[in-house]
């Protein structure tokens, strides 16, 4: 299959504003981007650590012109701010006359502005912002769209955590398909409380800082973010002159039809999406050299997705894996987007980042994650793992340019 | 564009007789119970009861007992049940809240809960853009189908409306480009799930041709021609449809865009207003196809062979999508 160029790439989390800086952060391995809820404002603040942005979200929206007459929400802030970097990095290559899409995943959009306006709405006042329109999911594309001056193909996936990876996906596909030259693609999600109480009903929610693919796991550090990519295609890129960071060589998307909110055991769904990746990268499995995870430390995830690595790679052959949960926390929608920024830098650096705060096996599994960060490591081929609710499974393979 | 087969279609939705712009349209909800285990129900939120009763029944028209893949698009994404379960954490000062209603809120869940019924490993996704929801999962279908075409997936398009919605439309508009509290709106909800492939099949009943969708920013608003909707769709010749399923609103929004659009057809082919019986919802599209395939099957071929949908969403959204005989 024909490779799609990574040209330009923005990414904000808890460890930083750049991928410079989140590379910088996950190097020293010291500073964590897990704390004690500081901005969000909930009753959870001291019970449950996150991965949280230190600035406010008035502070915030200085940073973005925004002529319209609705106020951003924090996720569509998080957003315009990575994909401003990635343009800017790709040389504005989308205002150069070919047809552009903009494919952003999100899980909640802008509940943190529903969830505020609700507490009016439901005693019978009506809110100063309106959060109807600014709350919707596609609210966060809306605005980046017309930011751009426009877009030939718009849309939004909602597939719970795998959606940013599936909005890359569906960027691939059509840059593949000739129905576009450019496409931006990532996603974003902010913390708010509705995730909080929706993860803590599950009781998927560590009190203390997550400790992925560890026999001691115990749940997620909800986190906050964006991630977002300018993608072209071959012939975009020997018009633009661009440099390209990686290459997109594959892609796989399967469901685990195993349960609405867990997934199976052998991670059936994970294995599917994983190799048809590979195989559309054209790869063999050996030539896989790194795994980013989705790893969220629960007990159910990280047993299936640990069982499905074991069970696409052979005895003795499993490549590095990581999570980067414990670095900065789930950040929903945002986690397979984050994830796939952190490969890019991890090839062009030549990186295998550590999983951090692990230190037991998992009895269930055969292998043990990466703990100790390679530098000059070879880092051709990465993959990138997201599941959702709803049993979405996706898996992208990252390649070297 | 790769054209796209429907093989089998099914719909929930209103019909009405006389449009209101205060009130909701409910859907004329069908017995469950047809595809669905009784003792399932009560766990199912209703955007999935939705999804799965149409999916099974659109499998049943097109004889197809295993689709390769599920893609939705959902429009409303401040559901009945997303809408109760921010209430209850707020009533209960974020207590412990129903993980079920955490996890149906999610707007990924129906795509989900159909693969899940249908043991479905495939191609999974959702697609939540307003009105380009239903477009965008049609296209997604396009590019799963290029490479291999006789697999046949289920694509469709999710709506589901509720009191709190009507609520908070009067209280904070509809959507719209500019701020339109006055905007009328006919508010209803429904369904439709389509079984396609991109070759034709025994059962085949009409083949979606062209999609194009435009959202227009507020630059485009004024400066958007309709030669480019006839450009794309028809390679710039004339009007060569028999029907025009056009999704004017009865109220007041998005009328010029219409009036650019519609001009070249007035006089010369049957233009039919289909929201004025569906109602007013962000995937008001899928019923508009379903409707066109509606009329291709009961025509007599020459009659009617080539149906032009048109569908707004409020005035940014637009999209047309050609429907022909297979």
């Amino acid at each position: 299959m024909e490779p799609i160029y990574i040209t330009g790439m923005g990414m904000n989390c808890s460890l930083g504003w750049t991928p410079e800086d989140i590379h910088q952060a996950l190097l020293s391995g010291v500073a964590s981007g897990i704390s004690d809820i500081e901005i969000l404002s909930t009753r959870h603040r001291g019970t449950f650590p996150v991965g949280e942005i230190k600035r406010e979200t008035e502070d915030l929206r200085s940073l973005v012109a925004n002529s319209g007459a609705l106020p951003l929400n924090r996720t569509t802030i998080l957003a315009t701010l990575a994909v401003e970097n990635a343009i800017e990095q790709a040389r504005y290559v989308h205002r150069t006359g070919g047809r552009l899409g903009l494919i952003s995943g999100t899980t909640v959009g802008g509940m943190d502005a529903s969830e505020d306006g609700y507490i009016d709405h439901v005693a019978g006042r009506v809110h100063p912002t309106n959060f109807f329109q600014v709350g919707d999911c596609a609210f966060c594309a809306e605005f980046l769209a017309d930011r751009l001056g426009g877009v030939n193909y718009l849309s939004t996936i909602s597939t719970a955590c795998s959606s940013s990876l599936n909005a890359i996906g569906n960027a691939v596909q059509m840059l593949r398909a000739g129905q576009l030259d450019v496409a931006i693609a990532g996603g974003a999600d902010a913390l708010c409380r509705f995730t909080i109480n929706g993860f803590n009903s599950f009781m998927l929610l560590d009190q203390e800082r997550c400790r992925p693919f560890d026999a001691s796991r115990s749940g997620i550090n909800l986190g906050e973010g964006a991630a977002y990519f300018v993608l072209e295609t071959a012939a975009s890129l020997r018009k633009s002159g661009n440099e390209p960071l990686a290459m997109i060589t594959g892609y796989g998307n399967h469901n685990d039809r195993y349960h609405p909110s867990s997934i199976s055991p052998v991670g059936d769904g994970i294995q599917l999406a994983m190799s048809s990746a590979i195989n559309e990268a054209g790869l063999k499995t050996q030539q896989i050299n790194y795994v980013l995870t989705h790893g969220t430390a629960t007990p159910n995830n990280d047993a299936s997705e640990g069982a499905a690595i074991e069970g696409v790679f052979s005895s003795g052959e499993t490549p590095a894996y990581i999570s980067l949960k414990s670095s900065f926390g789930h950040t929903l929608a945002a986690s397979g987007a984050l994830n796939t920024g952190v490969g890019i830098t991890s090839i062009l650096t030549g990186t295998k980042y550590a999983s951090y705060n692990w230190s037991q096996a998992m009895p269930e599994l055969s292998s043990v994650p990466l703990t100790n960060t390679a530098q000059d490591a070879l880092v051709n081929h990465v993959i990138i793992n997201a599941t959702g609710m709803g049993g979405y499974c996706s898996s992208m393979v990252l390649s070297k340019s | 564009m790769q054209a796209l087969y429907i093989n089998g279609s099914s719909r929930i939705g209103a019909l009405l007789s006389a449009p209101s712009f205060s009130g909701l349209a409910v859907a004329d909800e069908p017995d469950y119970t047809e595809y669905l285990p009784k003792n399932s129900l009560r766990r199912l939120d209703r955007m999935s009861k939705f999804g799965l009763y149409t999916t099974y029944a659109a499998l049943a028209a097109a004889q197809c007992e295993q689709p390769a893949g599920i893609i939705m698009g959902v429009g409303q994404t401040v559901s009945q049940i997303l809408d109760e379960m921010v209430r209850k954490m707020i009533d209960q000062q974020e207590g412990l809240t129903n993980p079920t209603s955490f996890m149906n809120s999610l707007l990924g869940t129906a795509a989900g809960q159909i693969a899940l019924q249908l043991s479905c490993n495939g191609y999974t996704n959702t697609h939540t853009q307003r009105g380009f929801s239903v477009e965008a999962a049609l296209m997604d279908a396009v590019l799963q189908l290029a490479s291999c075409p006789e697999q046949e997936f289920v694509v469709g398009g999710l709506d589901v409306t509720h009191d709190s919605y009507v609520d908070l439309a009067k209280n904070y508009g509809h959507f719209a480009s500019r701020s339109a509290p006055q905007v009328e709106r006919q508010i209803a909800e429904g369904a439709v799930s389509m079984v396609v492939s991109g070759v034709p099949g025994a059962h085949s009943k009409a083949c979606i041709n062209g999609i194009y969708t435009i959202f227009l920013t507020d630059e485009a608003i004024n400066n958007w021609s309709a030669k480019e909707l006839k450009q794309a769709l028809f390679n710039g010749a004339g009007p060569c449809v028999d029907l025009v399923l056009s999704g004017r609103p009865l109220g007041n929004e998005a009328q010029s865009i219409y009036d650019r659009v519609l001009t070249e057809y007035e006089g010369n082919t049957p233009i039919s207003a289909f929201k004025e019986r569906t109602g007013e919802f962000p995937t008001a599209t899928a019923h508009g196809i379903y409707l066109a395939v509606e009329s291709l099957s009961t025509q007599a071929a020459g009659e009617v062979n080539s149906v032009l949908v048109i569908n707004n969403f409020g005035d940014r959204y637009l999209s047309a999508i050609l429907v022909t005989r297979p």
